[in-house]
C-alpha cells in the first residue's frame, strides 16, 4: 500500500502553486490532500458556519456538508483563486443555499447561546476575565445573529476571520465599495442593538 | 464636513481604509461633532468585541463524520455525478468513445427525421394540438397553433379555419361544402386532401394556382 502511494505520489504532476498542487493530488487519488485540506480549513469553515447559522449543531452538518463538496469539486480546482478562497466561497455558498431555503436566521436575543462556552484561548485568563469576556462574547454573538445575512457575511469575514477588505471582494465577487458598505451597515446594526441591551 | 459623517465612513476610518487628506478632514470633523464622535466609539467597541470572540474549535468526531459521509457519498453517486463521469470519461479517458457517441447521436437523428419525413409524406395526420378550441375566446388564445395534415402545413387563423402556410384567406377562388355533391367529387378528384376534410374544420389550402375553402 505505501508502494502504491508512493508511486502514485511520484507520477502526480506537480505546479509551482502549492493549492493547485494539492487539488493535482486528490485528483490523483492521494487520500492526504483531502486530509491536508480538511486540517487547514476545517475551523474557519466550522466557525463561519457556526456565525451563518447561529447553531453549534448545524454548523456541525454544515461543516460536514461543506467538506463533502469540497472532496467532489476538489480535483476541478483550478487555481485561478486562492484555495482559501474558494473554500470561503463554496462554504458560503453553502450556507446561503442551506440556511436561505428556510427562514435565514436572524433570531431573536433571549435565544440560548450554546456554543459560546467552547474556546481554544480560555487557559490563562482569570475566572472574573473569562465571565466578563463571555458575557461580552455572548451579547456581540447574540446580536449578530440579529444583523441581516448579506451584512452578517462581511462583518464576519472582516472581524472575525480578519480578512481584508481585497479578500472579501474576490470571496463575496462584489466591488470594494460594496464591501465597505456592508461591512459599516453590519457594525452599525450591532452597534444599535447593544447599545439598546446594554 | 458640515453635516454628520456616514456609518461607512467612520467604518472605513476604523479599518485605515481613507487615504490621508480624507481621513484629516474626518478626524477635524470628529473633534468638533460630539454625536459622530460618539458612533465612531460605538463602532470601534464593536469591532472590538468582534475581534476577541473566541474561535470555536471543531467537534473532535467531525473529521471522522465527514470521512464516513465521503465513504457513503461515494459509493452512492447521485444522477449529477453520474452523469459529470460520464462526461469525465469521454473528456479525459477515450476520445474514441466520445467519437462513438457523436455518431450514435447523429445516427439517431437522421433516423428519427427521415422516419418524421416519411410519416409527413405519407399523409398521416398528426395533431399538434389534440383539441382544436371551439369557443371564440379558445380561438384567440390558439392561433397559431399548428398541424400537419396530408403533408400540408396548417396554421389555426381567426374565425376558426385551418389555413395552409402561404395562402391567402382573402383570396379564396371557391367555397366547398364536403357533404354536398360537389365537394364529395371535389374530393373524388383530390384524394390527397381526404385527410384535411377528415379534420371536420374549414380548412383553406391552395390547389395549383387556386385557393379553396373546404367547408
Amino acid at each position: 500500500m505505501a508502494a502504491l502511494m508512493a508511486a502514485t505520489t511520484a507520477a502526480t504532476p506537480l505546479s509551482s502553486n502549492p493549492d493547485l498542487d494539492l487539488a493535482t493530488r486528490h485528483r490523483y487519488g492521494d487520500p492526504e490532500a483531502f486530509e491536508e485540506v480538511y486540517s487547514r480549513f476545517s475551523q474557519m469553515v466550522f466557525n463561519l458556519a457556526y456565525r451563518m447559522s447561529g447553531k453549534t449543531e448545524e454548523a456541525e452538518d454544515l461543516t460536514q456538508e461543506i467538506f463533502i463538496r469540497i472532496h467532489r469539486h476538489l480535483a476541478r480546482f483550478n487555481g485561478r483563486s486562492a484555495l482559501k478562497t474558494w473554500v470561503y466561497r463554496v462554504t458560503l455558498n453553502h450556507c446561503r443555499s442551506k440556511l436561505g431555503r428556510r427562514r435565514y436566521p436572524t433570531q431573536p436575543l433571549a435565544e440560548e447561546n450554546e456554543g459560546e462556552g467552547v474556546s481554544l484561548q480560555d487557559e490563562g485568563r482569570s475566572p472574573e476575565d473569562l465571565t466578563l469576556a463571555r458575557d461580552a462574547g455572548r451579547q456581540v454573538s447574540l446580536a449578530l445573529r440579529q444583523v441581516k445575512p448579506v451584512f452578517r457575511e462581511a462583518v464576519v469575514l472582516r472581524d472575525l476571520q480578519g480578512l481584508s477588505y481585497d479578500e472579501i471582494a474576490e470571496i463575496l465577487k462584489v466591488r470594494i465599495g460594496t464591501v465597505r458598505s456592508r461591512i459599516a451597515r453590519g457594525r452599525d446594526r450591532l452597534r444599535v442593538i447593544l447599545e439598546k441591551t446594554t | 464636513m458640515s453635516t454628520h459623517v456616514s456609518a461607512e465612513l467612520l467604518s472605513a476610518y476604523l479599518d485605515r481604509q481613507l487615504a490621508g487628506p480624507e481621513a484629516r478632514q474626518l478626524e477635524e470633523h470628529l473633534d468638533r461633532c460630539e454625536r459622530c464622535h460618539v458612533r465612531l466609539e460605538g463602532l470601534r467597541k464593536v469591532v472590538t468585541h468582534l475581534q476577541t470572540l473566541d474561535p470555536l474549535t471543531p467537534p473532535s468526531g467531525l473529521q471522522a463524520a465527514v470521512a464516513r459521509r465521503i465513504q457513503l457519498s461515494d459509493r452512492q453517486p447521485n444522477l449529477l455525478d453520474r452523469f459529470e463521469q460520464g462526461i469525465s470519461i469521454f473528456d479525459r479517458q477515450s476520445p474514441i468513445l466520445a467519437m462513438f457517441a457523436v455518431i450514435i447521436a447523429l445516427a439517431m437523428f437522421i433516423y428519427l427525421f427521415s422516419y418524421a419525413l416519411h410519416q409527413d409524406q405519407s399523409g398521416s395526420i398528426e395533431v399538434i394540438f389534440q383539441d382544436p378550441p371551439g369557443a371564440a375566446a379558445a380561438e384567440d388564445q390558439a392561433i397559431g397553433s399548428r398541424l400537419t395534415a396530408g403533408g400540408r402545413q396548417l396554421v389555426w387563423s381567426v374565425g376558426g379555419l385551418w389555413v395552409e402556410e402561404g395562402a391567402d384567406v382573402d383570396a379564396v377562388a371557391r367555397t366547398l361544402a364536403v357533404d354536398s355533391d360537389e365537394g364529395r367529387d371535389f374530393l373524388a378528384a383530390h384524394p390527397e386532401l381526404a385527410d384535411l376534410a377528415a379534420l371536420d374544420r374549414s380548412v383553406v389550402v391552395r390547389l395549383g394556382g387556386e385557393i379553396v375553402r373546404l367547408d
